[in-house]
């Protein structure tokens, strides 16, 4: 007995030693050290073609004393795998990102730029209003904006021609969207829809598959919807803009009955099953990258971009998205982590990238956008025009996704008739506004413990 | 042996094999400590705090439970909408895995083929399913509808109608009735003794009398121990809804651990969401004890 127990355990010391010797032997030990640069870790979220972002190689390159080591993370992972980091006080000196910045940095996991940007005189003039809008949170600056998403309206020309309507002249106004729509639409025997002119989008599963904004959202704000206030303690969901808004979507769905609609828009999906790459939706309202993706999946279809049309007397209204890089909270190299940011959000290295990558992002600096080397083609101008007008979707940064989930809770209800619009927004409003609450309450009692900004 | 003291004295070749003993099941424990009672335990702790991780946790008692019963619509509609679906998917699919496995459970020839082939669609994961399902169901091009018209039904809107939503999700789960279950239902049936069928046989009694008299009574603790397992996975359905629906629409699908994930990694409200996993936790508990109070009375084991 006594024997074969000690069997057992010089069997597994052996192993043991064995399995160590192999590491110790062909672990890549001497990989870091042919570089005298200093190192910084930088988190980036893969979904661009390469591994390595631009930028990263381009720093590199055109850098001799900071050498960026960058990790691509799938971006579903991005955010718990951060945190992770960040709460072992062990982050990345940069990382990239594209969720609301005011997320993170009221969590405290970022840390706060001011005194970079006032130290280097750091002009935040040249980012688009409403992409450093959403760098802010309680007058602090986080993160810098360094490419983002513009919209424009993409109209179907051969749906057009087909319907006998001017392929040159899109709808300038959504009065004409309803009288263009009744031309473009089409059955078949049964009575099914086949093909629709314009699809407003109301449900956040329909959003996910098709990358465009709310359709009400658009709406409400080119007649001026805010929906919280300024000291950010209250949200208005009820309001006249929004109201009338959601009543222009009710009235233009009016002619079809919602099994018919949600029959149709079932059949919306990913790749060529897009419903405008597969020509089921005329008229879209759709990102500046789609071109691409239309190049990728549907090459034949025959598009057109324009302004997104406007309600009387109103301004156009857009949406966008930023990509920021910032410093998370104990980052070991900050400093150098600023020179990087300042280098992806300049204005050559934005042109730069937006050349050399397939897949482009737009870029968040108006001096690359005013740039010809940018707008060499035509259509470039309405995005810019659009990012311009562009407001943040980060709209109750407290409570963003709350927001987002009663707001196309709210607008679901509307559609399928199942609350009026008084109704559901109200439920919708209150359901918002005590989650906001609670933040904020839990924010003044962690402020009260934790002093972060060392004021 | 020490019949004086009472006590059995160990030698120290039986001590050594003792500590050997604690030594090669210690991973496990040190692995259960650390990452399995530890978080339990603060899991506890942070459903009784407003918590989002990154900052210090606020303790607020037994404020996220009082306003879980008392204020969250959502709470009670995800619990509605996961009892719904538990109560209507589990006889149907262990009905469906148990007629599979008398099915079977025969010598024709080619039967393991054909065992193989009912077994083969419960190895696709649930992401790849909802995808697959999606089209399945899908109203103006689905497979569903399509067959239905041609027996000129209209069908339904499935995952698209607040009504058919939930069901649509039931009729999905039964896809894998072919799985597990079913191969622990023919494990059982095969050891059921053949003298008894050919009783049956003697007193003239037909395959219904087989399988009411001898099949069920025999297998009744298998389908116990599956009614309390499914009821225990019907209760986690998460990934169908997440992948296809979303919750939607109208919430019809918003179910228990869905509306769970959406506080916890969207929200980052951690306390609350902790506090929605210990509520499964107790209601899952009274479940199934309730289960083994009223299964003694069904159940019937050989040994006893």
């Amino acid at each position: 007995m006594k024997k074969a127990t000690g069997q057992i355990i010089k069997t597994s010391f052996v192993i043991i030693m064995v399995i160590a010797a192999g590491v110790i032997l062909f672990y890549p030990w001497s990989r870091a050290s042919d570089d005298s640069r200093r190192t910084i870790s930088f988190w980036s979220c893969s979904g661009q073609k390469e591994d390595v972002p631009f930028i990263v190689t381009a720093f590199n390159a055109a850098q001799d004393s900071i050498r960026i080591v960058s990790i691509a993370i799938p971006w579903q992972e991005q955010e718990k795998k951060v945190l992770t980091a960040i709460l072992s006080d062990n982050p990345p000196d940069a990382v990239s990102q594209f969720i609301p910045v005011v997320k993170w940095a009221s969590r405290m996991a970022l840390m706060p730029l001011d005194k970079f940007i006032e130290r280097d005189q750091y002009d935040t003039t040249v980012f688009f209003p409403a992409l450093w809008q959403e760098m802010k949170w309680q007058g602090h600056i986080f993160g810098i904006p360094v490419s983002s998403a513009s919209f424009a309206f993409y109209y179907n020309k051969k749906l057009f021609r087909r319907a006998g309507l001017d392929p040159e002249r899109p709808p300038q106004t959504w009065a004409e969207v309803v009288e263009y729509n009744k031309k473009l639409t089409r059955y078949d025997k049964a009575g099914n829809i086949i093909q629709i002119g314009f699809f407003p989008l109301y449900k956040s599963s329909l959003v996910a598959s098709q990358n465009s904004p709310s359709t009400a959202l658009i709406i409400a704000w080119e007649k001026g919807a805010s929906f919280l206030s300024k000291d950010g303690k209250t949200v208005t969901l009820l309001n006249p803009p929004l109201v009338e808004a959601t009543q222009w979507i009710l009235d233009f769905l009016k002619p079809y009955p919602i099994n018919k609609i949600e029959a149709f828009a079932a059949g919306f999906g990913y790749g060529d099953q897009q419903a405008f790459a597969a020509e089921k939706v005329a008229m879209m309202i759709l990102p500046d990258i789609f071109p691409d993706y239309l190049k990728q999946h549907a090459p034949n279809v025959e598009y057109g971009i324009a302004l997104t049309p406007t309600m009387p007397g109103c301004p156009i209204a857009s949406s966008t998205g930023s990509w920021w890089i910032a410093i998370p909270r104990g980052s070991k190299n900050p400093e150098a982590a600023w020179e990087f940011i300042k280098f992806a959000a300049s204005k050559k290295v934005q042109l730069d990238a937006r050349d050399a990558m397939e897949q482009n992002l737009f870029p968040s600096n108006r001096q690359a956008t005013a740039d010809p080397r940018f707008l060499k083609d035509g259509t470039m101008q309405i995005f810019v025009a659009h990012l311009e007008h562009a407001q943040s979707p980060t709209i109750v940064p407290m409570a963003h996704d709350v927001f987002w989930r009663e707001f196309y809770t709210a607008q679901e209800q509307i559609i399928y008739g199942a609350q009026s619009i008084e109704k559901a927004l109200g439920t919708a409003q209150s359901i918002i506004q005590h989650e906001l609450d609670k933040t904020l309450t839990y924010d003044e009692y962690v402020r009260s413990k934790m002093n972060f900004f060392g004021e | 042996m020490q019949k004086k003291t009472g006590r059995i004295r160990k030698s120290p070749q039986q001590r050594k094999q003792t500590l050997l003993g604690y030594l090669f099941v210690s991973p496990w424990v040190i692995g259960f400590l650390i990452f399995g009672l530890y978080p339990i335990i603060m899991s506890f702790y942070y459903s009784l705090c407003q918590y989002d991780v990154l900052r210090i946790p606020q303790f607020i008692g037994f404020g996220n439970y009082k306003e879980l019963l008392q204020n969250d619509p959502y709470f009670w509609k995800s619990i509605w909408n996961t009892l719904y679906y538990t109560v209507i998917r589990t006889p149907l699919v262990i009905l469906g895995s148990l007629l599979l496995a008398v099915l079977v459970n025969n010598t024709v020839k080619g039967i393991r083929f054909f065992r193989t082939i009912f077994f083969i669609p419960s190895i696709i994961t649930g992401v790849v399913l909802s995808a697959l399902w999606l089209w399945l169901l899908n109203p103006q091009y689905g497979l569903f509808n399509s067959i239905l018209a041609v027996f000129g039904i209209h069908g339904p809107l499935w995952l698209q109608s607040p009504n058919w939503s939930k069901l649509s999700i039931v009729l999905m789960s039964l896809w894998s009735i072919g799985g597990g279950r079913m191969l622990v239902f023919l494990a059982a049936l095969q050891g059921i003794p053949t003298a008894l069928y050919e009783v049956v046989d003697i007193d003239g009694g037909g395959w219904w009398a087989k399988f009411r008299h001898v099949t069920v009574p025999m297998v009744s603790p298998v389908i116990f121990l599956w009614t309390i397992l499914d009821v225990i996975f019907s209760f986690q359905v998460f990934t169908e809804a997440y992948v296809m629906t979303k919750g939607g629409p109208l919430n019809s699908t918003l179910f228990y651990n869905l509306y769970l994930y959406y506080k916890a990694f969207d929200d980052f409200s951690m306390g609350y969401a902790s506090a929605l996993a210990w509520l499964l936790l107790v209601m899952i508990l009274v479940i199934t004890l309730i289960q083994f109070l009223v299964g003694k009375k069904f159940v019937y084991y050989e040994g006893k």
